[in-house]
C-alpha cells in the first residue's frame, strides 16, 4: 500500500531526523534534569526523569533565590574586603551565610539539608576540597558539611560552584533558623510511620530567607522525625516535630520546643500533641514570632528559646504562641494536599527489586567482615535490602574527617550500590541507605580499601569530637588528642565489642559541639587557670530516649583522661549483668561507683 | 538631614514627618510640621490632637506590647518602629504583626540602627519607608528596598507557601 516504506533509504533517512528532533530537545531542556545528573552505569537517558528516586531537586524559583543570594553575598563580601562595610556590620551577613572567622582560616559551613546528598554533589565537595581547602572537609553532627580552610576572597566562588549542583550555605549559622535536621535512615528504616523529607523539604524553602527570622536573639534549630525511634535528637532542638496519626488516621506533629545543649542544657518540652500537617508553617511561625519578640536579647547565654520556655513556664509560652497562632493562621499559610502531594513525590521510592531476604554474600568471607555485618550494617525495611553506615572514624584522623579521595570513593560506592545517594549521621559518618543484600560483600572490600569500613560503629571508638583547641578560636581545651588516646588505649575490637553500645563525645568547650551531654560518657574541656581540664559527665543518652548526662565529679587533666575512662569502663564490666549495655547499668548503678574509682587514683 | 527612603523613591524625597524622641507638657506644635510623636504622649493628646494642622504619626519601641494599641493603628497616618541595635530583629516581627493582625493601612516606618544591607526583608515584613543611619550606604539601600524579589515566603501583604504558586502554575 505504501511502497515508499519498503525503501529503506527512507527509513534511515526518517530514523535520523527523529534521533536529530530528539537530540535537539534533549539539548534544548526538554530533560529537565540533564545538567544535574551523572552518567549512571548501566541507566538510559530518559529513565533518569526525577532519578535521584528519593532527593529534592530545584526548579526555577529554589535556582533564583539561592542564585540572588549568592550574589548579595558577593556584593557583601566585595564591600567588606575593599573596607565599605565593617567588621560589625559584615559579621551578622557573614555568619548567614556560614561564614565562621576560626584560629587558623575561616570556616565555611555548607547545607546538607536533612543531611542527603546525591553522588554528583558528594563529587563537587571533593572538588571544593582540592581547589579550595587542604584536600579534606568535615562533616559536622548536625548533618552538614564543613570546610575549615577556605579563603574569605574565594567563598563566592565556592558558592557559585555550590550552587550549580544545588547546594548552598544559607543560614548554617548566626541567629537565624538553620539547616532543619532529620533521621538519616528517612524512608527505609522499619519503625517508620511516616516520611520525614517532603516536611523538612517545605520546612527548608520556607525558613530559608525568610525576611522575618533573619536576627532573632539566637540561633534556632529544627528537626523532624516520622519514626518510633528518636535518631535525629529532636529534643535537643529548639523545635523537635515528631510526625504521629491521631485515631481518625490523619497526619500530624507532636510538637517539643526549647531543647538545647551549651551551658545550659535542656531536654524540649511537649507542647502539642497533635499539630495537624496543613497548619505546620502558621505555627512555626507564631512559635517564632513569640520568641523573636520576647526572648531574651541581653545576654547571650540566656537568649535561646529553652530560656523563654522556661521562665515563662511550659503552660504559658504555649498559651502564647496559641493566641498568636489563632489570630494570624490565615489560608494563605496552610499547606494544601496538593502542595503536600508535589512535596512527597520527590521522595518516591527507588526501583527495589524483588529479591530473597536472606541472599547473604559469602558465608566464608574473613571474621572481619562478619564484625562489620554485625556494626556497621541495619535491616532494611525492604526484604533483600540493608543500611550500610561508612565510618570516618579510621585511627589517626579526627572524627567526621574525609578527604576528596573519599569523597569521590563513596560517590562511586553510592552509584553502584545504593541509587546514587547518602546521608550523613549526627554521628559523623555516612549512610549508604540502600543496598542490596547481595551486594555487601563486594562494598565492604571496596569501602575498607578506603579505610571507610572500620567496623566499629555504635561502639566506644565511634567517638563524636569536635575540632577542639587544634582548630577552634573558642576552645578552652583540646579534643583531638583525647580522641587520639582513647583510640589507642582501647584498640581492641573484640574488647569493643564486648563493651557493646557505648556512646562517647568530646566538645572542647561548653558551645558542646560534639553534643558531649548526650553521650553515655561526655568529656568538656575546661580551662583552669589557662591549663586544659575536663570534665566528666555519665549517663546521657538519645535514640530510644532522650537523657543529659550528670557531672561525675571535679574537672581532671589531660593526661588523666584516659586512665578516667579505663576506670570507667572497668566499673561497668564488673558490674554489668549479662549483655547489659553501659547505659542499662549506669542506670541500674548510679554514678557513685564510677566516680569513687575515677577519683581514687588521686586526682 | 535624616535620609528617609521610600518605596519606588529615590534618595531626598520629600518627607513631611518631624520625629519627636519627647514630648514635654508644655509642647506646643507649630501649626505647619507633621509630627511623630512618642507613644505615650500620642495617647495622652488622642483624640483631639489639639493644635495639630493633622493627626499625628506615633513611634514605638520594637517589644512593645501591641494587643492594647488596636486604636492607635486605626488612627495613626504613620507608624515608626524604633530598631534598638541592628542585630535585634524584634521589629520585623513587630512590623509583620502591625500589618497582620491589625491590618494595618498606613505607613509603616522603621528607624534606630539599621543596615542597608537589612532593606529588602525590611519592605517583605510590610515597611515602606526607613530612616537610614548615617553611616549606611545609600545606593545599596535603595537598590535592596525596590529589588524584585523572589522568594519561597512572599511578604506580609500576599504570603504563600513554598509550593503554592509553583504548582498552580503547572
Ligand atoms: C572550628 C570551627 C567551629 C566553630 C568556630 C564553632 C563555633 C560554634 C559556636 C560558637 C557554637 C555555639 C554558639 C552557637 O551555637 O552559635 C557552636 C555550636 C555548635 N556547633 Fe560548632 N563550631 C565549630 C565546629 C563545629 C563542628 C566541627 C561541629 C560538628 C561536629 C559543630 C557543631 C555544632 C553544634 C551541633 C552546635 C550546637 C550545640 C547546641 O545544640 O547547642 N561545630 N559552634
Ligand atoms: S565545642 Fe567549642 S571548641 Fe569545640 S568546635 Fe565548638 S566552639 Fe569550638
Amino acid at each position: 500500500m505504501f511502497p515508499f516504506l519498503l525503501d529503506e533509504r527512507v527509513w534511515i533517512c526518517t530514523l535520523c531526523l527523529l534521533f536529530f528532533i530528539f537530540v535537539c530537545l534533549f539539548l534544548s531542556g526538554f530533560y529537565p534534569y540533564s545538567a544535574a545528573i551523572p552518567d549512571l552505569p548501566g541507566r538510559t537517558g530518559l529513565q533518569l526523569i526525577r532519578e535521584y528516586p528519593t532527593m529534592y531537586q530545584y526548579d526555577e524559583l529554589d535556582r533564583q533565590v539561592v542564585n540572588n543570594r549568592v550574589q548579595q553575598f558577593r556584593g557583601q563580601m566585595n564591600r567588606y574586603l575593599s573596607g565599605e562595610l565593617s567588621e560589625e556590620a559584615f559579621l551578622p551577613l557573614r555568619l548567614q551565610n556560614g561564614l565562621y572567622i576560626q584560629k587558623h582560616a575561616p570556616m565555611l559551613r555548607v547545607a546538607v539539608p536533612y543531611g542527603m546528598m546525591s553522588a554528583q554533589q558528594l563529587r563537587r565537595m571533593a572538588e571544593v576540597c582540592d581547589r579550595y581547602d587542604k584536600g579534606y572537609c568535615h562533616i559536622t553532627t548536625r548533618q552538614n558539611i564543613q570546610f575549615n580552610w577556605v579563603k574569605m576572597e574565594d567563598v563566592a566562588d565556592i558558592l557559585d560552584t555550590l550552587a550549580d549542583v544545588e547546594m548552598h550555605a544559607i543560614q548554617t549559622s548566626g541567629n537565624c533558623i538553620r539547616n532543619t535536621t532529620s533521621d538519616p535512615l528517612a524512608g527505609v528504616a522499619a519503625d517508620e510511620q511516616t516520611d520525614p523529607r517532603p516536611y523538612c523539604e517545605i520546612i527548608r524553602q520556607w525558613s530559608s530567607l525568610h525576611p522575618e527570622f533573619a536576627f532573632l536573639p539566637r540561633k534556632f534549630k529544627i528537626a523532624v522525625i516520622g519514626a518510633a525511634e528518636d535518631r535525629a535528637s529532636i529534643q535537643l532542638h529548639d523545635v523537635g516535630l515528631q510526625l504521629v496519626r491521631n485515631a481518625a488516621g490523619e497526619t500530624g506533629f507532636k510538637v517539643w520546643v526549647g531543647g538545647g545543649l551549651g551551658r545550659t542544657p535542656m531536654l524540649a518540652t511537649l507542647i502539642w500533641d497533635f499539630l495537624p500537617q496543613a497548619h505546620l508553617l502558621g505555627y512555626l511561625k507564631a512559635v517564632l514570632r513569640v520568641y523573636n519578640r520576647y526572648g531574651r536579647r541581653d545576654n547571650k547565654y540566656k537568649a535561646r528559646i529553652k530560656i523563654l520556655v522556661n521562665s515563662l513556664g511550659a503552660a504559658d509560652f504555649s498559651a502564647q504562641v496559641e493566641t498568636e497562632f489563632q489570630r494570624t493562621n490565615t489560608e494563605e499559610f496552610q499547606l494544601t494536599g496538593a502542595e503536600l502531594e508535589h512535596a512527597r513525590s520527590f521522595f518516591t521510592e527507588p526501583a527495589y527489586e524483588q529479591l530473597d531476604a536472606d541472599a547473604c554474600s559469602d558465608e566464608d568471607a574473613p571474621p572481619a567482615y562478619h564484625h562489620w555485618l554485625r556494626r556497621n550494617v541495619r535491616a532494611h525495611r525492604v526484604a533483600g535490602y540493608a543500611i550500610v553506615t561508612l565510618s570516618l572514624k579510621y585511627q589517626g584522623t579526627a572524627p567526621g574527617d574525609i578527604s576528596s579521595e573519599q569523597l569521590r570513593r563513596a560517590a562511586d560506592l553510592a552509584e553502584r550500590f545504593s541509587f546514587a545517594e547518602v546521608r550523613n549521621t549526627q554521628q559523623q559518618n555516612i549512610v549508604l541507605a540502600d543496598v542490596k543484600r547481595s551486594d555487601l560483600f563486594a562494598l565492604w572490600q571496596e569501602a575498607s580499601r578506603m579505610e571507610l569500613a572500620a567496623p566499629t560503629i555504635g561502639t566506644l571508638s565511634d567517638v563524636v569530637c569536635c575540632p577542639g583547641g587544634d582548630f577552634c578560636g573558642l576552645a578552652n581545651a583540646r579534643s583531638l588528642p583525647i580522641n587520639t588516646a582513647i583510640q589507642q588505649r582501647f584498640d581492641d575490637l573484640d574488647y569493643l565489642y564486648d563493651l557493646g553500645d557505648l556512646s562517647l563525645r568530646i566538645s572542647g568547650c561548653i558551645n558542646a559541639c560534639a553534643h558531649h551531654h548526650i553521650a553515655n560518657i561526655g568529656i568538656l574541656g575546661v580551662d583552669k587557670k589557662g591549663e586544659e581540664f575536663y570534665q566528666l559527665t555519665l549517663g546521657g543518652e538519645t535514640g530510644k530516649r532522650s537523657q543529659i548526662g550528670k557531672v561525675l565529679g571535679p574537672s581532671i587533666p589531660l593526661d588523666a583522661v584516659p586512665d578516667a575512662l579505663e576506670a570507667i569502663v572497668d566499673v561497668f564490666v564488673e558490674q554489668r549483668h549479662e549483655d547489659e549495655p553501659f547505659i542499662s547499668t549506669y542506670q541500674r548503678i548510679g554514678k557513685d561507683r564510677f566516680k569513687e574509682r575515677v577519683y581514687a587514683t588521686g586526682h | 538631614m535624616q535620609r528617609v527612603i521610600k518605596q519606588q523613591e529615590k534618595d531626598g524625597q520629600h518627607d513631611p514627618w518631624q520625629l519627636l524622641t519627647d514630648v514635654s507638657a508644655d509642647f506646643v506644635p507649630a501649626g505647619d510640621t507633621d509630627y511623630i510623636l512618642p507613644l505615650s504622649a500620642w495617647q495622652l493628646l488622642a483624640p483631639e490632637f489639639k493644635g495639630f494642622q493633622r493627626i499625628p504619626g506615633v513611634w514605638l519601641e520594637a517589644d512593645i506590647e501591641l494587643e492594647p494599641l488596636a486604636e492607635v493603628f486605626t488612627a495613626a497616618p504613620l507608624v515608626a518602629v524604633a530598631f534598638p541595635a541592628f542585630v535585634d530583629g524584634s521589629g520585623f516581627s513587630t512590623g509583620s504583626l502591625i500589618r497582620e493582625m491589625f491590618s494595618y493601612k498606613g505607613e509603616l516606618r522603621a528607624f534606630g540602627s539599621l543596615l542597608s544591607d537589612q532593606l529588602g526583608y525590611l519592605r517583605r515584613c510590610g515597611y515602606d519607608s526607613v530612616v537610614l543611619p548615617d553611616d549606611q550606604d545609600m545606593d545599596i539601600a535603595i537598590q535592596q528596598f525596590n529589588a524584585d524579589m523572589v522568594s519561597y515566603q512572599g511578604d506580609v501583604l500576599q504570603p504563600y507557601t513554598p509550593f503554592r504558586r509553583r504548582i498552580s502554575a503547572d
